[in-house]
């Protein structure tokens, strides 16, 4: 298919350019009401997406993002490529280059998704119900991707990558009180022993927010997250390395500044974007635009080191290295377990959904379950919400030195924010 | 108005899905095909970045059901070439996957065998301006008046985005018993802006939604200006003083409500699962007595009104709560099944690469008898709750988190004109529910957004309702 596409972009005049990228899956699915099947499934799909350029004078070049079933004959092929390279030619956006590239390049893992399926089924039947807590349901998702991307400067890049979602539930009871707690998780190779760690993991959660009280009404509170809803404070704060938010100026951050006007009082932030990370569904060899899978430092100590974004937006702020973020790294900081969590303070260990937004900072969720340090007890507590400004808490931001994986991030165990609005449902 | 035509390519593959379901209905107790044929153009317009795509809702691919002992298994494929070809396929995958469940001793999950009646059904629904009646060259145009209007407007203003979707449906369902067919068009519109002062970076939007063509386009004409006046009211807007207060909630607001309370809470996959306290409540009281809740393809005209779901049941409209009693859930087939109730036409797909679940389409409360300002004027302190970011339910405990762009305080009677921003609201669904005192009479519903299902098969739904006055926790 593609080579047909790329057949008539090539002798199409009024096509400027092109980047076509075709994407076949093999999937097997599986997915099951306590430990019994409520069906199977499997998929064998292509798709192929392409952009189209359209030169519209020297300082302006549009571009329309079209995909082309690949059952399309080619009188529609022509049809769809012709329409959106005219639709194109309305869309001033200022001049760039497309990533350069030369030579083919390739490169395949030999994956078996029938074998990882295998694991994933025998994992979670391997683990036991407790008579306080059950595994309720599970999905899994086993898929192998064949990527082959070309564009018309030059790169051409085949590669296949397998990657596996799971989504499990678990249930726990206290008298007549049932709770649940969703996890989804994402990897690329099946660590038997990490996943039942994970079920092990929210069975305690469902267990311990059965016997939580409700949160009190703290309104300011040191807050310390320990679950995977930091990874939305750290990718708010990635994407302010990102070209197009400085284009937007959004983003102040450029190389060699601080990352906050004021000096950092707590331990200082260092961000990296990994090309890979242990396990991590992101190990794909190329980025989108055709790169090599590349790690590079871009905050290091408090103070922005390099960049990040699209050859695009690149082009557009003058920074000529740009990377499409797969996988990414925040080192852990001074602390221990002990110190960071050292009363008052607020443990955010669940929400029922948490976002960090990073046009504007603010952060939210709702808290599922929370443990609150204070007077030198340890209590579980549950519902209300916690709210703040991730650029205001840089000032004081405390992370663990020791850090935990969620699929493509790697971030401290614990990220400790102070003075966190913290609305609860029971006034003390 | 005009006919939304169904596809062509459906038409041509139809014969030869015909032949595949001939082919291995011998072999399998059931055995149905959905095919989609779902084509669109997106427009997002702005100062800095322009961008025509595709909406995510666009895909052209078949997914086959089987049924065999009891085994349910789905099979999905891009293209239809010859059917003896995708026969063979569909059955080694089912062999391959039965060969491991059957290696580890999985049990099938009991559910009766499919029954389905007699149906031919060929719905094409109808749309004002077709989007082949405007050229990309018109719609950008109107796009960057507005995105131009927007940004010229004050300084601080950093980027103003006119987007526009359009997303023709076709699908095709057939099994022994059906052949289904229909085609529709919905729309999207939104108008963003975001505004900066010093170090303070705030957005707002308005957005737009129909069962329709391009026509919504005269709707965005006249609201940028409401739109940017928004965005420069947050600029140091302070977060809300934690605590509850009396709210007057925005049809928009009212439908997130509606959507995360009994939205999720009554799709009765999650009563097999004993995922859902909804379950225990059926003809029990849930809300005031003024909650009645509306949840079908056929409950509104937005964009999720179709006329048949992704397992061939018909559209339906289902009364969730009446006056406050909590009636019905919502169901796929499958779930039926396993329930011994009647599906509800709420079998949905993320696409035909994705199973089918028991999803939300449009979600609504009904309206009331009461107006705006005598809502407004009951109010002694709280805030009236604008603008949806995200939602967030826990059906198990009735649990619900809405983050709200802002909340305009009322004092004394009266929007005293101060704005908080960002509101996250939180609490116990049935008190929140049951303190609903007030609705307006006028009922709208924005279908801009997409749900999942945990974190994932994003569908199109819509959700709305009147002004409601209740009382919530903000913080």
């Amino acid at each position: 298919m593609i080579e047909q596409v790329l057949a008539i972009l090539q002798g199409m005049e009024e096509a400027d350019g092109y980047s076509v990228r075709e994407v076949k899956t093999e999937s097997e699915e599986y997915f099951f009401i306590r430990r019994q099947l409520d069906q199977s499934r499997a998929k064998e799909t292509a798709h192929l997406y392409a952009v189209l350029y359209k030169k519209i004078d020297e300082e302006h070049l549009g571009s329309a993002q079209i995909e082309i079933p690949v059952s399309a004959t080619e009188a529609e092929i022509r049809a769809k490529i012709s329409r959106a390279l005219l639709a194109a030619s309305y869309v001033q956006n200022p001049v760039y280059e497309l990533q350069r590239g030369s030579g083919v390049q390739e490169y395949y893992q030999k994956e078996d998704i029938h074998a990882i399926a295998k694991d994933l089924i025998e994992t979670f039947h391997s683990v036991s119900d407790r008579q306080d807590t059950w595994l309720n349901s599970a999905e899994i998702f086993v898929n192998l991707h064949h990527v082959h991307a070309i564009n018309s400067s030059g790169v051409n890049v085949k590669y296949d990558y397998a990657e596996f979602e799971t989504e499990f539930v678990v249930d726990a009871h206290s008298g007549d009180l049932e709770v649940e707690v969703y996890r989804d998780l994402h990897g690329s190779t099946v660590d038997r022993k990490q996943i039942r760690s994970a079920i092990a993991e929210a069975m305690a959660t469902a267990v311990d927010r059965c016997h939580a009280v409700p949160t009190p009404n703290l309104k300011k509170s040191d807050v310390v997250f320990s679950g995977e809803a930091a990874t939305q404070i750290y990718e708010s704060l990635l994407q302010l390395t990102n070209a197009a938010m400085l284009y937007q100026k959004i983003s102040d951050w450029k190389p060699s500044d601080p990352v906050i006007r004021k000096p950092m009082q707590g331990d200082l932030l260092n961000l990296e974007a990994r090309a890979s990370l242990p396990g991590s569904s992101q190990n794909i060899p190329f980025d989108e635009e055709g790169r090599p899978a590349e790690s590079r430092v871009l905050v290091k100590e408090g103070i922005v080191q390099a960049l990040s974004g699209s050859k695009r937006f690149c082009d557009y702020i003058g920074y000529d290295a740009p990377l499409q973020i797969l996988n990414y790294r925040a080192d852990g900081g001074t602390m221990d377990q002990e110190q960071i969590l050292q009363e008052p303070c607020l443990e955010l260990a669940e929400f029922s959904d948490f976002h960090a937004d990073a046009t504007t900072g603010k952060y939210a969720g709702e808290i599922r379950l929370a443990y609150l340090h204070e007077n030198g007890k340890v209590i579980p507590v549950s519902g209300g919400s916690v709210a703040g400004d991730v650029r205001e808490a840089l000032e004081h931001l405390r992370m663990s030195k020791d850090t935990v994986r969620y699929d493509h991030a790697e971030i401290p165990h614990y990220t400790r924010i102070r003075d966190a609005a913290v609305t609860g449902i029971k006034n003390r | 108005m005009k006919k939304v035509p169904y596809s062509a390519y459906l038409q041509e593959i139809e014969p030869k899905l015909k032949q595949l379901l001939e082919l291995l209905e011998p072999e399998y107790g059931f055995v149905s095909v959905l095919s989609a044929d779902t084509t669109g153009a997106a427009y997002r317009i702005g100062q800095k970045n322009k961008v025509i795509m595709e909406p995510m809702t666009c895909e052209r691919g078949s997914v086959v059901r089987t049924v065999r002992n009891k085994r349910i298994h789905e099979y999905s494929f891009s293209s239809m070439e010859d059917p003896k070809d995708a026969a063979e396929k569909i059955r080694e995958a089912a062999e391959r996957e039965d060969q491991l469940l059957d290696a580890e001793n999985i049990e099938d999950y009991p559910t009766p065998d499919i029954q389905e009646e007699e149906c031919r059904l060929s719905v094409e629904k109808e749309a004002e301006i077709l989007p082949e009646d405007l050229s990309a060259e018109e719609i950008i145009s109107r796009l960057k008046k507005i995105s131009d209007e927007g940004a010229a407007e004050d300084p601080r203003i950093l980027e103003c985005v006119a987007y526009l979707s359009s997303t023709h449906v076709s699908k095709l369902y057939l099994s022994a018993r059906k052949t289904m067919r229909q085609s529709y068009l919905f729309t999207e519109g939104m108008i963003m802006a975001v505004a900066r002062e010093n170090e303070d970076v705030r957005s707002d939007y308005s957005v737009y939604s129909d069962l329709g063509g391009l026509e919504l386009l005269d709707e965005m004409n006249h609201n940028v200006h409401t739109v940017v006046q928004n965005t420069l009211q947050l600029l140091g807007a302070p977060r809300v003083e934690p605590g509850e207060y009396d709210i007057i909630t925005t049809p928009g607001v009212s439908g997130l409500i509606a959507h995360e309370a009994f939205g999720h809470g009554v799709e009765m996959d999650m009563f097999v699962k004993n995922r859902a306290l909804g379950a225990h409540y059926i003809n029990k009281r849930v809300g005031s007595g003024m909650v009645t809740m509306h949840e079908g393809a056929l409950a509104a005209q937005d964009t999720a009104s179709f006329a048949f779901d992704d397992e061939g049941t018909p559209a339906g409209n289902v009364t969730e709560i009446d006056r406050g009693i909590l009636k019905s859930g919502v169901s796929d087939l499958l779930s039926a099944l396993r329930l011994g109730t009647v599906p509800t036409g709420n079998g949905r797909r993320e696409s035909c690469e994705r199973k089918a679940y028991a999803r939300m389409t449009n979600t609504l409360f009904t309206g009331g008898t009461d107006t705006l300002e005598d809502m407004i004027a009951s109010i002694r302190h709280g805030y009236l709750l604008e603008g949806m970011e995200s939602g967030m339910e826990d059906p198990k405990n009735w649990g619900i988190q809405c983050i709200l762009v802002k909340g305009r305080e009322i004092r004394d009677g009266k929007l005293t004109g101060k704005v908080v921003s960002p509101v996250i609201m939180t609490g116990y669904v049935p008190d929140l529910l049951g303190s609903i005192s007030m609705a307006t009479p006028d009922v709208y519903t924005d279908g801009c957004g997409f749900c999942g299902k945990g974190h994932k098969e994003w569908v199109k739904v819509s959700e709305g309702g009147p002004y409601l006055k209740a009382r919530g926790r903000l913080g």
